[in-house]
């Protein structure tokens, strides 16, 4: 089942001689607990292709659907982009993103109380989570007291808490060394094929390639062919 | 909400000392309108205290508050004679400046009719009312005098018998009732150099008004035809002192506290605006995650509401320790102190519309940078 899907997205930025085109005709389509690499350059349009899906922008041309409703086309969003961020899409950032104030439990419940309350068996649902992601004794803990690959960890629970169709990663593992960026790209790939969850990652960071389903590679705003060997974990 | 007192909660040093801030600006708002409030109950508390009455002053004259009035004393006599007239009494006032233990006291003496008593209604809070023609005085508990106490007023000896509570002319200067017969010895044994200069501070007016009580209407209308005499009900008398001496104080209290309450907004507005600016991060994160526009507003809102009413209710509650402490009486009205949660909620509305104007500006995408 296609989770996400970007048809002929195009986005242009400035006008006349000064106009870049960040995003070129480009589609793609994830499945449902699929695990995407999105490669490329800097300037390739990767941020751009993600902040379209994530309906933080919207292309000129082309639709964004999830599953399979059109969310975005042609300039227009279809329907709130909050409301359809808050119950579609996940997020993951290059640093954490962690509310300093709050603990890991009000982080990760963050998103849930956005939407409305949080019932007992939400908060079950999500000490379960954090002590699958092994960090059971730090709920009440303020991101201050934990290393980096907790936070990530936290962050990615928080991704995943509203069971959302969709994850998009921004540099998940670049604030990370080499061990901690693997264990949370696995942490991500695990728990988001539980979710069903499609998951697209931008990545610059060739150590985690074969985490991934498959790459998909940009350049100049338009998509080239995956590169052989890297299309899915463990596969050459 | 809960992001407001969790951030709240986190930055509690920023929270307290904004708080402590906007505390001593609210104390000294609320303060000035008890102030005003105070100045209004002292100024009328004599007539008040006369209850009911007509007030015959000297014809065209707006005394004895707003204005100096002089009266034949027999004008008493004529007033208590007039149909429908139950009961008048002549009002005599004298401010006296004096020394008592090392201590430069003002008090304004009003004469009683003895035994009869009048011309107001003044029942001491602690022990008696007058009950010798001569050589006793009630005085106010702000004199800080104690009951038995032995004073000596231009060379007479007096005795304190009562103590009232909150008894004040309209100048605000304590007062002390003695028996007509008393004031005038006073006033004949002071030195005529004295007579409004050292001793006596206000000219002395031997008459300043007849309070009279009338138990018909058609009383006025008689009292009005008795040669040299203005005629003033109770009400009148309130609103020519309060238009008068009042009005200034006022306005210009008035416009003290509007100056207060702006800057307590400004200050305000820039906390809170500096709060929303220090969370621009969090705020975008939020807005990315998919936060509605009423939880950006009630989280900016929010704090701005929690701080002011954290403030206001901390500066009732030290105005109600500390107002008491001051020379002059200040009155908070639950009237007022009600009108001023609204005030504060608004005051809070008003400064965060800047902060909330940012907050919602913020653009989510702001949340991806590394």
């Amino acid at each position: 089942m296609i989770r996400i899907e970007a048809r002929s997205l195009s986005r242009t930025y400035g006008q006349g001689p000064l106009a870049v085109k960040a995003l070129d005709r480009v589609s793609i389509a994830v499945q449902a607990g699929e695990v995407v690499g999105l490669l490329g350059p800097s300037g390739s349009g990767k941020s751009t292709l993600l902040t379209c899906m994530g309906l933080l922008d919207v292309a000129e041309e082309g639709e964004v659907r999830i599953d399979d409703q059109i969310v975005a086309k042609n300039g227009k969003f279809h329907g709130d982009p909050a409301t359809l961020r808050r119950q579609r899409i996940g997020f993951v950032f290059q640093r954490a993103n962690l509310v300093p104030f709050l603990d890991v439990l009000e982080n990760v419940l963050l998103p849930l109380r956005l939407e409305g309350s949080v019932s007992r068996q939400d908060r079950s649902r999500v000490e379960t989570l954090l002590a699958r992601l092994d960090l059971g004794d730090r709920l009440r803990h303020t991101p201050e007291a934990l290393s980096g690959g907790q936070r990530q960890r936290v962050a990615l629970a928080r991704a995943l808490v509203a069971r959302p169709s969709v994850v998009l990663a921004d540099e998940p593992t670049a604030a990370l060394d080499a061990k901690r960026g693997r264990e949370a790209i696995l942490a991500l790939r695990e728990t988001s094929r539980e979710a069903g969850a499609a998951v697209v990652v931008v990545t610059h960071d060739s150590r985690i390639l074969d985490a991934f389903d498959r790459t998909i590679e940009l350049e100049d705003g338009k998509l080239l062919e995956p590169p052989p060997g890297h299309t899915a974990l463990g596969s050459t | 909400m809960r992001l407001a007192l969790a951030e709240l909660r986190a930055h509690l040093g920023r929270f307290l000392g904004t708080v402590a801030g906007l505390v001593l600006l609210f104390t000294v708002v609320l303060g000035m309108g008890g102030i005003y409030r105070g100045m209004v109950a002292d100024a009328t508390f004599l007539i008040d205290s006369a209850g009911d009455a007509l007030w015959l002053t000297e014809e065209g004259r707006r005394g004895p508050f707003a204005e100096a009035s002089r009266l034949p004393d027999a004008i008493v006599e004529r007033a208590r004679v007039t149909p429908g007239v139950t009961d008048a009494v002549g009002f005599r006032t004298l401010t006296y400046q004096f020394r008592h233990q090392g201590r430069e006291l003002r008090v304004t003496f009003l004469s009683e009719r003895f035994p009869e008593g009048g011309p107001l209604r003044l029942a001491p809070a602690q022990g008696r009312g007058l009950q010798r023609a001569r050589g006793e005085i009630v005085l106010d508990q702000a004199l800080r005098i104690p009951l038995g106490a032995r004073l000596t007023f231009a060379d007479e000896p007096f005795e304190v018998v009562g103590l009232l509570k909150g008894g004040v002319s309209s100048g605000g200067d304590p007062i002390a009732l003695l028996s007509e017969a008393d004031l005038e010895r006073i006033l004949q044994t002071l030195p005529a150099a004295d007579r409004g200069v050292s001793g006596v501070t206000e000219a002395w007016s031997p008459l300043a008004a007849v309070v009279v009580h009338a138990a018909t209407p058609q009383a006025r209308e008689q009292l009005a035809r008795i040669p040299g005499v203005s005629v003033w009900s109770a009400g009148e008398q309130r609103t020519l002192l309060l238009e008068g001496a009042i009005d200034k104080a006022r306005r210009q209290i008035g416009l003290f506290r509007a100056l207060l309450v702006l800057v307590s907004t400004v200050l305000l507005s820039l906390v809170v605006f500096a709060m929303t600016s220090a969370k621009s991060r969090e705020l975008a994160l939020v807005k990315l995650l998919g936060a509605r526009h009423r939880t950006l507003i009630a989280w900016v809102v929010g704090q701005a509401i929690t701080m002011t009413l954290a403030a206001y209710g901390l500066a009732v509650a030290l105005g109600f320790r500390v107002f008491p402490l001051f020379p002059r009486r200040v009155v908070l009205s639950t009237q007022e102190l009600w009108a001023g949660v609204l005030l504060a909620l608004l005051l809070s509305l008003i400064a965060s519309a800047a902060a909330v104007r940012r907050a919602l500006a913020i653009p989510a995408a702001e949340a991806l940078g590394g």
